[in-house]
């Protein structure tokens, strides 16, 4: 009795080359490109509605948002070696008020230069003295006592009494009349010690430094009679985070060193992005749109229009290497344009046309390989007079191709990342845990199914009994949450076709409870790309009674051989057979009956019999078209 | 010829499929790398000469076309690794042809370029050197759809040192930086716009004080912005109502505590109870009080995130003006206050009893600021603004005049009338904010 033997096991890498780079039949890629297609059209064409509201020069985004954002927005990372360095940055606050409040005060301190900047510097003079105290509670009462000041007159005595001299007296009303009062211990007691206890010198040091900041202050226009954007400056100091506050005074030191353009600009690009373009890690976006550069509306419209006409040529599969790649740049044009129009529909396009780009996918079901049997046809004959195997293999179904498989492969593994992420992160919610998740999006009243009465009260009256309502919204979370997380293992199992289905019908529900239609219609079409070839392949193909044409040429005759290949090319359903006549003066077609046809006649008995031109037998009411057929495949 | 016999297997399309010929796949590259160059050479014209923008125009369309030329040229030879070098050639001429104010082209004949460079040494190398380099290209792009998955707050360290180092400019470039977490942590509510236009068209002449025409702005419209079968141009509307809903809820945080309270002092000296308290002649200003069931009352106010107060609240504000103006003249003298109305939906407790989802009272509208056509926001110490603004149920009695069973405190606000008067307004008339446009009504 022999043992059963195991077969020895693959090297890894050969399991890795196997996965990724095993030639595949490109059919289904082809059949995602035109579900893809379709879908990439209308979505396009529901753009001419509104190319002005979303794209342009005065849109929702409108270009100068847009044009700002793509040069200067700001992108920063964590400090990579150090673990010292705080990851802050000046930051101004986010109420409006306090913002314009605080940029006002920036905006006004005095000019200055990298040659000359003691003006600038006398002004921060008192507020770098404030953060130089170790005790941060020290900084917050240094500055409240600048901030107690509310006059001119308030801001003298309080420094008179910094300096060890006797405030004037004032003249108090009291029950016993007018009583000269001293004031000075009062001014005195408000005196932060860490000031009272400095040397005489440094006490007018600190004097002066609180009058030149107490000017500028002074000499702001705040823009109401309270001025209370001066409270805001204080404030936003005393409130922003340590590291925050340091990063903020170093970005406010710093600007001295710069010179009065360069101030200008950091001190705008501080109050549009909120931070120091000179730390960032770059500025500016790697985006691309031809909006951005096109606004006049009338050229608007011809590129829009334009741009269909790829995506529909990208869609049939004409020159399909060159309108994918047009096709992608197109659409992503619009993606980069006005990010805020989007939602994960446009994701899953994107993806789409990504990977279809990478893959031959005009290489099936397509005019591109309607011209390859045709080139291939005419090869041949040209030859041998004949059609060889290899053109007779070529003919019957497209070969194998490494890069298709590839892009499918590509385009299965990023669908898994998509659903175990879209799962996983499900999981944060309690709202998936008890399943009001399922109710609320049923029930939002925006989605465009709760126009219809009906489903309301089909809502209604699933709410009637307790249990119905809470037995459904927990089926239907497990069920969304199953899907999710469970699909990109079983995906790669026996169970494929199973999860494919759910995922199908997850998607399908989905589609009509909210009305995301497209977006679902998308992630169904990448479903599509764990369908196996033949699945597809098959469904597209004709059935066993199809008519049996011949197609009689002379193969010395070159107008012959080409009308030949032709008939051969559009003939998908191996309908046709060849006769080589080297007698005969024209082409001419012939069903199962043996009645032969020509010119005008033979067309309308071509389109009959063969069932690519059936289906299409409508384009030849196109003018031209009839004549054009005619002329090729029956040439005198 | 019998075409039902045995077929061959046919390992490559070349087996069946002649080849286009290389010269002929030459000549039409360097059709393509001659237009690129007669860009170029157009550029050099326009930087000597005057008005360029004729010349600009065509050095566009010449790069578009040379660029496409050879595009076509490379897929025709795509096996030949000087096809790529044309490639390459056409893409850095491309780049120097364009103006320069078609940069962002310039970042995509860049990797046009590159891409192009990429292809020329795959073909240069044995299929063993090209396994080994399309699959680190792989690692490389599924470890950026990792980190980009992995990128929302509050993320490892590791992913963000590569997110924002290494992968941000990729993915982004190819729009693929979404982490896919859909509804996620929790289905939010949605939002809808209402800008109240408010344009001045004269003085009176008895007060002397401005008139203004009024006009209500709903977005998304229903169902007029429903303007596609599947309803894409609608969803893509609430996706615009849904930006201006990122913000930060509530006043309870660590920080700014001088300016919370301010915030909270100021709105709560707007409240009727305490107007009544301080016993404060308020008759010229409005008084709205906080809504009744959305506790504790620091919840209604939400900052919105510095982004959209910065430029898209600005924007949109901006385009309202300009899109429902007759021309700049009007623009130049209307403003625009915005709010968002979060919509929330029926808990089922409340379903269940028949309420109406469409009810005033399921809406919270925040006010968001009032905006000149340039975007300005008019007064950042708007005692309202990120408050929300109530619309209040209420049973009216049986010899109530007002049959409206709530106050909408919105159109108080937004108005300056009294809540009395906002309540015996009728909503056709545009003055006060008509609350039946937000139902479907053209099926229901």
């Amino acid at each position: 009795m022999s043992t059963p033997t195991t077969p020895p096991a693959r090297p890894w890498w050969r399991g890795w080359t196997d996965f990724w780079f095993t030639p595949g039949d490109p059919t289904t890629i082809a059949f995602v490109r035109i579900s893809t297609g379709l879908l990439v059209l209308y979505i396009h064409l529901a753009y001419s509605f509104d190319l002005q509201a979303f794209f342009g020069k005065h849109a929702w985004y409108a270009s100068a948002f847009v044009e700002r954002e793509r040069h200067e927005s700001p992108s920063y990372a964590q400090p990579f070696w150090a673990w010292d360095q705080p990851f802050a940055f000046p930051r101004l606050p986010d109420y409006p008020h306090r913002r314009q409040a605080f940029m006002k005060f920036l905006r006004a301190l005095p000019e200055s230069s990298p040659t000359d900047t003691s003006a600038r510097v006398a002004a921060l003079a008192y507020i770098n003295r404030a953060y130089s105290f170790q005790n941060p509670g020290e900084f917050n009462h240094a500055l409240a006592y600048v901030q107690q000041m509310p006059s001119r007159t308030e801001m003298e005595r309080y420094l008179t009494a910094l300096a060890g001299n006797k405030v004037e007296t004032i003249t108090e009303i009291t029950g016993d009349g007018p009583k000269k009062v001293d004031i000075s211990e009062s001014y005195k007691a408000n005196t932060p010690d860490f000031y009272a206890n400095l040397s005489t010198d440094e006490r007018a040091k600190v004097a002066n430094e609180v009058r030149t900041l107490w000017n500028l202050l002074d000499g702001i226009a705040w823009g109401d009679a309270e001025r209370r954007g001066r409270n805001y400056v204080f404030n936003h100091l005393v409130e922003i985070p340590p590291d925050g506050r340091k990063a903020l005074l170093d970005f406010v030191n710093s600007l001295t060193k710069e010179n009065a353009a360069e101030q200008k600009r950091l001190l705008d690009y501080l109050e549009y992005w909120n931070n120091d373009p000179r730390v960032a890690l770059r500025t500016g976006s790697n985006i691309f749109s031809i909006w951005f550069h096109i606004t006049d509306p009338t050229q608007m419209a011809l590129v829009h229009a334009a741009v269909c006409v790829v995506i529909l040529m990208f869609t049939l599969g004409l020159f399909t290497r060159v309108t994918s790649v047009l096709v992608w740049i197109a659409c992503v044009g619009y993606i980069h344009r006005t990010q805020q129009v989007l939602f994960g529909m446009d994701t899953m396009m994107n993806i789409l046309l990504f990977y279809l780009m990478i893959g031959n996918s005009g290489a099936a079901l397509s005019l591109d390989r309607l011209i390859a049997r045709f080139r291939a046809s005419r090869a041949s004959l040209a030859r041998s007079g004949t059609i060889d195997a290899n053109t007779r293999a070529f003919l019957a179904c497209p070969p194998p191709s490494v890069n298709a498989a590839f892009a499918m492969r590509l385009l299965q593994v990023h669908f898994c990342f998509i659903y175990m992420a879209a799962g996983l992160s499900k999981l944060k919610g309690p709202a998936w845990w008890d399943g009001r998740a399922f109710w609320d999006v049923v029930v939002n009243p925006e989605f465009t199914l709760m126009q219809y009465t009906l489903y309301e009260e089909a809502l209604r009256a699933v709410t009637k009994l307790k249990p119905v309502y809470y037995v459904t919204i927990s089926f239907a979370v497990w069920f969304t949450l199953f899907i999710e997380i469970a699909t990109p293992f079983l995906l790669w199992t026996r169970l494929r076709w199973v999860v494919i289905f759910l995922a199908t019908a997850m998607h399908a529900i989905i589609g009509v409870l909210m009305g995301l239609n497209l977006f679902e219609l998308l992630m169904v079409v990448m479903l599509l790309a764990f369908l196996p070839d033949r699945v597809i392949r098959d469904r597209f193909r004709g059935g066993p009674g199809l008519a049996k044409l011949t197609f009689a040429f002379n193969p010395a005759n070159a107008a012959h051989t080409r009308a030949a290949s032709l008939a051969l090319a559009l003939d998908i359903d191996n309908q046709i057979t060849l006769v080589p006549d080297k007698a005969a003066t024209a082409t001419s077609v012939a069903s199962a009956d043996g009645k032969a046809a020509t010119g005008t006649e033979g067309t309308a008995a071509f389109t009959r019999g063969l069932r690519l031109l059936s289906m299409l037998s409508w384009l030849l009411w196109v003018p031209g078209v009839r004549a054009l057929l005619t002329r090729r495949l029956f040439p005198r | 010829m019998d075409r039902d016999a045995p077929l061959a297997s046919p390992t490559s399309p070349a087996d069946a499929v002649p080849l286009y010929d290389a010269r002929a796949s030459r000549n039409i590259a360097f059709i393509g790398l001659g237009l690129c160059g007669a860009a170029v050479l157009l550029g050099v014209v326009a930087a000597f000469g005057g008005d360029s923008t004729p010349l600009n125009s065509m050095r566009v369309a010449l790069v578009f076309i040379g660029m496409v030329t050879t595009g076509a040229a490379i897929s025709m030879r795509p096996d030949l690794w000087w096809m790529w070098g044309l490639g390459v050639a056409a893409s850095t001429l491309g780049f120097f042809g364009l103006s320069p104010d078609w940069d962002s082209f310039h970042a995509l004949l860049l990797v046009m370029a590159g891409v192009s460079v990429f292809a020329m040494l795959l073909r240069l190398s044995s299929l063993r050197w090209r396994i080994v380099i399309i699959s680190a290209m792989l690692m490389f792009h599924f470890v950026g759809i990792f980190s980009a998955v992995t990128s929302p707050p509050t993320s490892p360290w590791l992913t963000d040192q590569a997110f924002t180092r290494v992968y941000n400019p990729y993915l982004q470039f190819i729009y693929m930086r979404n982490a896919y977490h859909f509804y996620s942590p929790e289905p939010g509510p949605a939002s809808i716009l209402a800008f109240l236009l408010k344009t001045e068209t004269g003085t009176d002449p008895t007060t002397g004080r401005a008139r203004y025409k009024t006009e209500w702005i709903v977005m998304p419209r229903k169902p007029i912005d429903v303007r596609d079968p599947l309803g894409l141009s609608y969803y893509r509307r609430l996706s615009l109502t849904e930006q201006l809903a990122r913000g930060n809820a509530g006043l309870a945080m660590p920080n700014d505590q001088f300016e919370k309270t301010d915030v909270w002092y100021r709105r709560n000296s707007r409240t009727p109870d305490a107007a009544s308290r301080r016993e404060l002649d308020r008759s010229e200003a409005i008084q709205i009080p906080f809504h009744p069931t959305e506790v504790p009352t620091i919840r209604q106010y939400k900052l919105p995130n510095a982004d959209v107060a910065r430029f898209i609240l600005p924007s949109y504000a901006s385009h309202v003006i300009l899109d429902f103006t007759p021309d700049k003249e009007a623009a130049a003298k209307t403003t625009v206050k915005v709010y968002r109305l979060e919509h929330q939906a029926l808990p089922v407790d409340q379903f269940r009893l028949g309420l109406n989802p469409f009810h005033p009272g399921t809406y919270r509208p925040y006010f968001l600021g009032e905006y000149d056509a340039r975007g300005n926001l008019l007064n950042p110490q708007e005692d309202f603004l990120y408050w929300m603004l109530p619309v209040v149920p209420r049973t009216p009695g049986p010899g109530d005049p007002n049959k409206k069973g709530y106050i909408d405190y919105m159109s108080v606000h937004a108005t300056g009338m009294k809540p009395e008067e906002v309540l015996a307004a009728d909503e056709k008339d545009g003055q006060v904010f008509d609350w039946n446009q937000l139902r479907w009504s053209s099926l229901r």
